[in-house]
């Protein structure tokens, strides 16, 4: 082999298609010839550093919620959540014979005029606040009224003189999991989205600073991608899980704040 | 996994802002890692992860799948970071300081400590040195080298002939090795 061959080499030797006998051969020329011993040491280097980056970097969580605040104000900040109630019902209609079509249209037309005209009657405060607030119960959301500031005080304004314990009630839960994390908020705050994300419900208790448990209800079929896209809020503390049966399942989530170094 | 994913695609194609969310939950992490590549810094990686989900949202509803719908999506990704790229052109540009580490830790620590040395300096030569390829080289390259992306891929994600690609990613990386090249430290231990 010579340098014009080994160069001409270094890409397939990059991309991982080379023979052993073209491997050899390579080292061998490199051995004797110090331009492409460096040459062939340079796109080894290149290879190893680039190819032990991973293809994949968690999103961190302010911007994870900021891109899904995005798309729902894309989708029409006004008519959510009952976008989704629309949403739904345009997907069915896209199934159904033709003259369903129609009724749907009605329906899904009253379901959003209702929606907006309980909205605006029952939760004056509703736009004043952070998007997220939306995502509250409804419970939360209206006896939490105007004085909420966010998501996670609206809550506390609520439950801040419920005993944590009340929460914890003695049910059947399929699934219980305790996280730490560093951006408490943060956590709470993605612990909250992906609730509605998931169709679920929430009520919460956050008794103490640092310290969250959300008890949420959820359609089952969603119960195990909504675990996985909350395992991300922070590292594992607690997991314990059960086998319940039933269409909608219970689950424990507990936020730790941790401190940081 | 493949059934679940095209259903949400549907769904998402209808409007459903939830099923949308629940479907980029899945591809949000390669997206991000793509855009912390290309751009210069941790805000402007988020903005494009952000702009491109804005981007899928509004385009769903015309993925046919002539493509996966990952490299439709790296596509996308790919267009919303060079657009923003060239758009901040003039106001270059981040220091070395300014530019960030998320995304360019490897995944795995293999081999000797003195390997691993070498490795990170060569990993921080490197990352300054992707940052310096022209645009459409460093696009074609961190698909390839870092995403490990098909040449056919690349070329779909790009809109680029395969060949193009081919002599782009080649030439890219002989840059690459031109850098790694004028720090001789790091090829004192490093054996091939």
């Amino acid at each position: 082999m010579n340098c014009e061959q080994l160069r001409r080499l270094l890409d397939a030797y990059m991309d991982g298609e080379l023979s052993d006998a073209q491997l050899r051969e390579m080292e061998a020329h490199a051995a004797a010839c110090e331009d492409c011993r460096r040459e062939f040491e340079a796109a080894k280097l290149v290879r190893d550093a680039l190819g032990s980056l991973p293809e994949e970097v968690d999103v961190p969580l302010e911007a994870q919620a900021s891109w899904r605040r995005a798309v729902r104000e894309e989708a029409g900040r006004d008519a959510w959540p009952d976008e989704r109630t629309a949403a739904y019902v345009r997907a069915k209609r896209n199934s159904s014979h033709r003259w369903m079509r129609a009724v749907y249209a009605v329906a899904a037309a009253l379901v959003l005029v209702l929606g907006a005209t309980a909205m605006l009657g029952r939760m004056p405060a509703r736009k004043a606040v952070e998007p997220l607030m939306v995502a509250a119960s409804e419970d939360a959301a209206s006896e939490s009224g105007a004085a909420a500031a966010s998501p996670t005080q609206a809550v506390v304004a609520r439950d801040g003189d419920v005993e944590a314990s009340t929460l914890l009630q003695d049910e059947s839960y399929a699934a219980r999991k305790a996280y730490g994390a560093e951006d408490f908020a943060a956590a709470c705050a993605t612990v909250e989205e992906l609730t509605e994300e998931y169709g679920g419900k929430f009520t919460t208790d956050q008794t103490g600073g640092g310290w969250a448990v959300y008890r949420v209800e959820l359609p089952r079929e969603y119960l195990e991608d909504f675990l996985s896209a909350v395992s991300h809020v922070g590292e594992e503390q607690n997991s314990e899980s059960a086998d319940v049966a039933g269409d909608t399942a219970v689950v424990y989530i507990e936020i730790n704040e941790l401190k940081s170094e | 996994m493949e059934i679940d994913e095209k259903r949400l695609i549907e769904r998402a194609s209808s409007g459903d802002p939830e099923a949308f969310n629940r479907l980029m939950a899945n591809h949000e992490r390669r997206m991000y890692a793509v855009a912390l590549r290309l751009c210069a810094n941790r805000e402007d990686a988020q903005d494009c992860l952000q702009e491109a989900m804005l981007r899928v949202y509004r385009a769903i509803g015309g993925f046919k799948g002539e493509s996966s719908f990952s490299t439709w999506l790296y596509r996308i990704t790919m267009n919303t970071c060079l657009d923003e790229l060239r758009r901040r052109k003039n106001k270059q540009s981040a220091s070395l300081d300014d530019l960030l580490d998320e995304g360019w830790a490897p995944a795995d620590e293999r081999g000797s400590p003195e390997g691993h040395a070498v490795r990170a300096e060569a990993n921080r030569v490197l990352r300054q040195a992707i940052r310096e390829l022209p645009e459409d080289m460093r696009a074609a390259v961190v698909l390839r080298d870092i995403q490990g992306c098909a040449y056919e891929e690349i070329a779909q994600a790009l809109n680029i002939n395969v060949g193009t690609i081919k002599s782009r990613i080649s030439r890219g990386r002989e840059k690459l090795r031109e850098k790694l090249k004028q720090n001789p430290e790091l090829f004192d231990t490093a054996g091939v």
